[in-house]
């Protein structure tokens, strides 16, 4: 989900509450379709603290079919795979292990 | 009116357990001192500090570097904008006094960082993006640098070596830079062996966490003519920032803030980009060193990594960069990196910059990036 000003109609994701464009404070929800394409990645070996467990992880940038931008991690795409303007999907998921991050989403081949 | 410079100062910088925060602030205060013409310190109005509060224990800098370095009651403030905070806080004193408030005001960059793990640090400066909705997949500071990397990579065809190349040249001018954090030349071979740090940027990609302090003594016109022989002059100050969330910047091969404020400065100096004979930029990544050259106009967009290439930024070349060893060498505490530039600029064009001096340079620019190009701060220096 992603918000649309009701006065530019500019669309936002990440949401937001406010328009910056117009400064509008009025905006609607609106489902994304989550297809996209990679702008860009990067595999992180070096992990801050808390993430650690994890390294390597790839995250990506995708550009939003609706527009905006997402960032997120790469998800069952091998480092051979990886090609910046490939077409992705991002896919909510639910995660158990990670306390903090209840219900997130993850970039995979569409 | 103008505002000059009097004096300068710069302490080693590097692994620093030897001193405490107020320790590495007094070493490059009391060299500026010295390094003007019959100043004492009684004559100083006021003192900047730039400085990121978060690596320090200690809270309120200011207050106990003002202490340390003898200036109370004198005014003093601290700035911060990232790692651009020692540009920063030459801003605000280069406004105290053209507005005529101050007459003579030090600033001091200090940071002390190697108290904090690796991993910690990485923590801390991975939310210098979105908290919300990037650091919780674990961004790092190398891994946006990287997303631009990649991004600029795929689109102009920039190759692996040619960001190495950054590397290279940084850490061969840094063996010249007694003040360096590294004093060793490498090899390309030992660049593309090192460690993965965030793909494809590798250990010698990144420039390393330091302690370190550096000072300038700032002036208007009147008291920068009385104390100094070989005064250096701002000629150009240009400040610019950019979204916070990399997801909403126009794009990923540019940083659109360094673009602004170096417009700015290039106005005001009344100079072009190729008018430049010496410059410092922000490296803290040898990517950010490729798209500085473009940004600031030293070479056409997407053709950084071809001027690395052809030396450009070699003393010889076109516009020579870094040849003191840029943050790649000298090591980037953050608060001081911005001073230590400017202190770099002016011994280039009073001519004392011994073995790495460009011959004749009588106009230099700093350009200090804070965070992923949130803010830039863009000044041009003459003699």
């Amino acid at each position: 989900m992603g918000t649309k000003c009701k006065k530019c109609g500019e669309i936002y994701f990440p949401p937001k509450a406010d328009c910056i464009k117009c400064m509008n404070d009025k905006v609607d929800w609106i489902e994304f379709s989550g297809k996209g394409t990679l702008h860009s990645y990067a595999k992180i070996f070096a992990a801050p603290k808390g993430f650690e467990d994890m390294a390597p992880y790839t995250i990506g940038v995708v550009d939003l079919k609706e527009g905006g931008r997402l960032l997120s991690w790469l998800k069952d795409i091998s480092d051979r795979e990886i090609k910046i303007g490939m077409p992705v999907k991002v896919v909510p998921r639910i995660f158990e292990e990670i306390q903090e991050i209840k219900l997130y989403y993850t970039i995979e081949k569409l | 009116m103008k505002v000059g410079i009097v004096g300068i100062g710069h302490g080693k910088f590097g692994n620093r357990s030897d001193a405490t925060v107020q320790e590495l602030a007094f070493e490059p205060f009391k060299l500026a001192i010295d390094d003007a013409k019959n100043l004492r310190r009684e004559n100083i109005d006021a003192l900047v500090v730039g400085s990121v509060p978060e690596y320090h224990m200690q809270r309120s800098l200011p207050g106990v570097v003002a202490e340390y370095v003898g200036m109370n009651p004198k005014s003093t403030w601290l700035t911060e904008a990232a790692c651009a905070s020692g540009s920063a806080a030459i801003r605000t004193a280069y406004m105290a006094i053209k507005s005529g408030m101050h007459d003579i005001v030090a600033v001091i960059g200090v940071q002390k960082m190697r108290e904090l793990s690796t991993a910690e640090i990485l923590a801390l400066m991975g939310r210098v993006g979105d908290v919300q909705w990037e650091s919780i997949f674990g961004t790092t500071f190398p891994g946006y640098y990287a997303l631009y990397a990649n991004r600029h990579m795929f689109e102009f065809g920039t190759t692996r070596e040619q960001i190495g190349l950054v590397a290279l040249k940084n850490h061969y001018y840094g063996s010249m830079n007694p003040n360096a954090f590294f004093q060793k030349e490498i090899t390309m071979e030992k660049v593309l062996r090192s460690d993965d740090v965030a793909y494809p940027l590798k250990v010698f990609d990144c420039c390393a966490n330091a302690d370190g302090a550096a000072c300038i003594i700032m002036a208007n016109e009147t008291n920068t003519k009385k104390y100094t022989d070989t005064p250096i002059w701002f000629e150009g100050l240009g400040s610019a920032s950019a979204e916070m969330s990399v997801l909403r910047r126009p794009n990923l091969v540019e940083i659109p803030s360094a673009i602004e404020a170096a417009k700015q400065a290039y106005k005001q100096a009344k100079v072009k980009p190729s008018d430049i004979q010496v410059a410092e930029v922000h490296d803290c990544f040898t990517i950010a060193e490729i798209m500085a050259y473009e940004n600031l106009g030293f070479c056409p967009k997407g053709k950084g990594g071809k001027f690395i290439e052809e030396k450009q930024s070699y003393i010889g070349g076109k516009t020579p960069v870094n040849v003191d060893g840029g943050l790649k060498a000298k090591g980037h505490p953050v608060g001081a990196t911005g001073v230590s530039m400017a202190t770099e600029i002016v011994k280039q064009l009073r001519g004392d910059a011994g073995k790495r001096q460009v011959s004749g340079a009588e106009i230099g620019l700093t350009h200090n990036v804070g965070g992923i190009g949130q803010y830039t701060f863009v000044h041009i220096l003459k003699r």
